[in-house]
């Protein structure tokens, strides 16, 4: 039969490492990209790769995405022997300060509820944070740590990803739009472009911004939000930062990356000065040396967010042989996506529980689109 | 004249004669006096007391002085009063200021894929 | 925050003659300019505690002074050491001045940025001592300190005529001036010099200077490599061929201690960029110009584009170019009506129009050539800020990347400080080489804020407009 095992729609990070893990596994991959690789979110992402922090959550983070988050961490690891090309990958954890009694509260909330589910966690004062982190101001009262935390350069992971996956017989296309999911007698059996029809065995949508409207084509709901992120990154500057400060973390290079707004229903990848001034002042505030550095970069860009703020992923009903993944932090989880992916397609299971996490908890949902896709969304600068 | 003559000797003021300038002031430049005279930039101070060298670069250590002149380029980078990275061209120089030439930040780890940051 | 009826963005010509029009329609102006006093680069001069006398003193002196002198009337606000770090919804342009991130609000802008030496590398280009035509000059002009004792100026064109003059006022020795174009070549345009005397006047003016000094002016020639440990002390030149490309055998040294470079310049179009106006590429000037109607209108409603940023024309069509960008802008808001308007902008239409004809005609004689990039290889710096090297951004373009923004995340090219002004150009015609396409043809990434780098702090507490 022509075609492939498996046809991925989207090249970022989630589409990348379901390619990785699905050519490994000796599947017959293509990865179809509608512009370039991470153009979308995960071009523009943060990069915390992390347990400890989770900004949508109520205090205590949920056991199963506890787990899968735990999981994937230790893949990050993997993936920095196995893949071969450098990902600016360092786990030296991560910091989520707080400012006052509640804040202290909070995270001793959140530090037991990861202690239990097996994850290193503690509340760190303020004068034992200054040894952690000697540049973080005084306002700040303390701190959860989550020592096994750590953060990565998303662009490195997704092109460390694609030449893994190529190593493997993956097959990557850019510039190739899909206009529709082909389901025939209530199974996905490929996709069609602009210009031709690929057949395969199994349909991953892993789309991102593009992801509801195509999953549309196979009269598949997904309700998906949309919330604009506005980054800014500084001049080079001696070393300041160990850890992952939520959400500030020094590159390899010596640039501070930090952000980001959350700005729900934008859709344009602009830079506001509102948005500036929000970031910088709460940057600034944290790490006090900042204030003489300077800004050089800012860029955007725009998360696909499921309605409770979890990730959705895996089977869809009524349509076999198609699996969804769309989240907002699909930095941290990318890797245990594309194992969870790989598991479902060659053996039908997963041995991750992601039960909480299926398409079907949206039954009642309105469907989320951003119509057609736009030039607009997509990472500038 | 030959080759040697005439040409850039450190410590000899490159300053054109004969023509008058602003009240003349002490700066120091690495712990050392140099003079400076009102409307003379940092890089004017500099370069007229034959400093070439304003900074040295993170990745291969190599030494720079200025390039366009006008504050685009960046290269002219010094650290004055504690302020790093200043541009030499742009900053006009002041009395008692303490300028220090300076190593560059940042180091480059090998790269294989890509990063906005 | 600060409002104004019109702003102008660069106190240079453009934006001097605009802030003009802009008064004598009963506008008040407000110019914005990143330097400590007015003129930009052409009309740049030393500060009031110079005392120079007419042997310092240039032709555009007295000209630079007026036009100064008449900037302080008082429709006019000039606020110097302002740098527009970003311009955002309706007109609104934010300042970094004093320490400060201030907001000002505005029914028309002029955008006359100016431009800036073009980026030439070869082996050794980033040692001290090698520098910018336009850098050497300023140094010498603004300072009356010399960038070199014993200096070579290389390029092409007549921009290191008045360079060569002042380093000369400053007390400069110019071992050499190597033009890369033949005088033979410069036939073919003759047509174009009819009617321009005043610019022969000059040309013939620069050339007694260089006489008078004895400065030998080679020919065909180009620099091929600066050669120098901590600074540069030797200058290597070669002849070229029509295509710029270095005769093997033809190699000459001369012992300096600066070299200027002089090949022509790229324009500040980050601003009009980032507003959304559309740019045209240019093939003779190999840069992305504003595009501008014939009332120096963008595709903007409302903001115009004056000077070097609409296309390389020095500094007499600059003025013209401000002049009727500045009565379009005070027509746009109702100051002047359409009628006289247009009335008032006719002459100087026509005059732009006779200017840019010599000026397009030094654009195609003097444009950039092939062999020029032939430095462009191997350890030679593509990056300057960042340290990328030449074999670093071909590789990256070998190995696919073909837009800047790829070339820039995989290497780091054009995240550095200069926010990619002196690689940008450099990264593309790697790419075009490597792709074989022009130049013209190489995506372009998009404009953010900051404009220019910004302090943090002072980002924190930016005013909102």
């Amino acid at each position: 039969m022509a075609g492939y095992d498996v046809c991925i729609i989207g090249g970022g990070l989630l589409g990348t490492a379901t390619a990785y893990y699905a050519a490994k596994a000796g599947l017959k991959v293509v990865v179809l990209e509608a512009r370039d690789l991470a153009a979308g979110a995960s071009g523009a992402a943060f990069g915390g790769v992390s347990v400890g922090i989770y900004s949508y959550s109520s205090t205590r983070v949920p056991p199963p995405y506890v787990s899968i988050s735990k999981a994937s961490l230790s893949l990050y690891h993997q993936c920095q022997e196995e893949l071969g090309a450098p990902l600016d990958f360092d786990a030296n954890g991560s910091l989520d300060p707080f400012y006052d009694e509640q804040g202290l509260a909070r995270g001793r909330e959140r530090a037991a509820g990861l202690v239990e589910c097996g994850v290193p966690c503690q509340v760190v004062m303020r004068e034992d944070l200054r040894e952690l982190e000697p540049a973080l101001s005084d306002a700040v009262a303390g701190a959860t740590h989550c020592p096994i935390d750590g953060h990565v350069t998303p662009m490195a992971m997704v092109c460390a990803l694609a030449k893994g996956a190529r190593s493997h017989g993956a097959e990557i296309r850019t510039s190739t739009p899909v206009e529709a999911i082909l389901v025939e007698r209530g199974r996905a059996v490929g996709v069609r472009t602009a210009v031709e029809t690929i057949s395969a065995g199994w349909v991953v949508n892993t789309a991102g911004l593009g992801a509801a409207g195509l999953a549309a084509t196979a009269n598949v709901a997904v309700p998906v939000d949309y919330s604009r992120g506005q980054m800014f990154v500084s001049e080079r500057i001696p070393p300041l930062l160990r850890t992952y400060v939520h959400n500030i973390k020094q590159t390899h290079a010596g640039t501070i990356v930090f952000g980001a707004t959350r700005e729900s229903g934008v859709t344009d990848v602009g830079t506001t000065v509102a948005g500036t001034k929000e970031i910088l002042a709460w940057a600034v505030r944290l790490l006090p040396a900042l204030a003489q550095v300077r800004l050089v970069r800012s860029w955007a860009g725009i998360r696909p967010v499921p309605p409770d703020g979890y990730p959705i992923i895996g089977p869809v009903e009524g349509v076999e042989r198609l699996l969804i993944s769309v989240m907002h932090r699909g930095v941290t989880l990318a890797p245990v996506i594309g194992e969870i992916m790989t598991e479902l397609i060659t053996t039908g299971r997963t041995k991750h529980n992601i039960e909480p996490y299926l398409l079907s908890r949206f039954a009642d949902a309105p469907a989320g689109s951003l119509g057609e896709v736009q030039e607009k969304f997509y990472v500038a600068g | 004249m030959s080759p040697a003559e005439g040409a850039h000797r450190p410590g000899h003021d490159a300053r054109t004669e004969g023509v008058r300038r602003g009240a003349a002031f002490a700066v120091t430049v690495d712990g050392k006096e140099v003079t400076g005279h009102e409307g003379e930039t940092v890089l004017g101070v500099l370069w007229a007391a034959g400093i070439r060298t304003l900074h040295v670069t993170a990745r291969t250590r190599q030494p720079r002085g200025f390039f366009c002149g006008m504050g685009v380029c960046f290269d002219c980078l010094v650290n004055v009063d504690g302020r790093h990275g200043v541009r030499a061209c742009m900053e006009l120089a002041r009395p008692g200021m303490v300028i220090r030439r300076q190593q560059d930040a940042g180091s480059f780890p090998p790269r294989g894929g890509g990063s906005h940051a | 925050m600060l409002e104004t009826e019109i702003a102008i963005i660069g106190a240079g010509p453009a934006g001097m003659a605009a802030a003009l029009a802009a008064a004598e329609s009963g506008v008040a102006a407000t110019v914005c300019d990143e330097y400590p006093r007015p003129g930009g680069q052409f009309f740049k001069r030393a500060g009031g505690s110079f005392g120079l006398g007419p042997a310092h003193l240039g032709r555009e002196h007295e000209h630079g002074e007026r036009l100064r002198r008449a900037l302080t009337e008082d429709r006019i606000r000039v606020l110097s050491d302002t740098l527009v770090w970003g311009a955002f919804g309706e007109k609104v342009l934010m300042l970094y001045r004093e320490g400060r991130s201030e907001a000002l609000r505005a029914r028309a802008i002029v955008i006359a940025t100016g431009a800036y030496d073009r980026p030439v590398p070869f082996p050794g280009w980033t040692l001290p001592g090698v520098l910018s035509a336009g850098g050497a000059q300023t140094l010498a002009k603004t300072q009356w300190i010399k960038p070199g004792a014993r200096m070579l100026l290389t390029g092409a064109g007549p921009f290191v005529l008045p360079v060569a003059d002042s380093l000369l006022r400053a007390g400069v020795e110019i071992v050499a001036i190597v033009e890369a174009t033949r005088p033979r070549e410069w036939w073919r345009h003759a047509a174009a010099l009819w009617g321009q005397w005043p610019r022969f006047a000059e040309a013939s003016a620069y050339r007694r200077m260089l006489r008078a000094a004895r400065v030998p002016v080679l020919f065909g020639h180009k620099i091929v490599r600066a050669e120098g440990e901590e600074t540069v002390t030797g200058a290597v030149v070669a002849a070229v061929d029509k295509s710029w490309r270095a005769r093997p055998g033809t190699e000459r040294r001369f012992a300096v201690d600066a070299i200027a470079t002089g090949f022509g310049f790229l324009p500040n179009t980050e601003l009009p960029d980032s507003m959304g106006c559309t740019l045209r590429w240019d093939a003779h000037g190999q840069a992305w110009f504003a595009a501008v109607d014939d009332m120096m209108a963008t595709s903007q409603a409302g903001i115009y584009a004056a000077g070097e940023i609409t296309g390389i024309g020095g500094s007499v069509v600059a003025l013209d170019e401000g002049r009727i960008a500045g009565l379009s802008a005070a027509e746009h808001i109702g100051a002047l009506d359409p009628a006289r308007a247009a009335q008032l902008r006719a002459p100087v239409q026509a005059s732009r129009k006779h200017l840019q004809g010599f000026a397009d005609m030094l654009n195609v004689l003097f444009a950039p050539r092939p062999g020029l990039w032939q430095g462009l290889i191997g350890d030679t710096l593509a990056c300057r800020c960042e340290e990328v090297t030449a074999a670093e951004v071909r590789a990256c373009v070998r190995e696919g990347c073909s837009t800047p923004k790829e070339v820039k995340d995989w290497t780091r090219a054009g995240m550095g400080l200069c926010q990619g002004r002196i690689c940008r150009s450099l990264v593309v015609q790697a790419i075009a080489e490597e792709r074989r396409i022009a130049p013209g043809q190489v995506p372009r990434s998009s404009v953010r804020p900051p404009i220019k780098p910004v302090p943090m702090g002072a980002l924190a507490m930016s005013e909102m407009p």
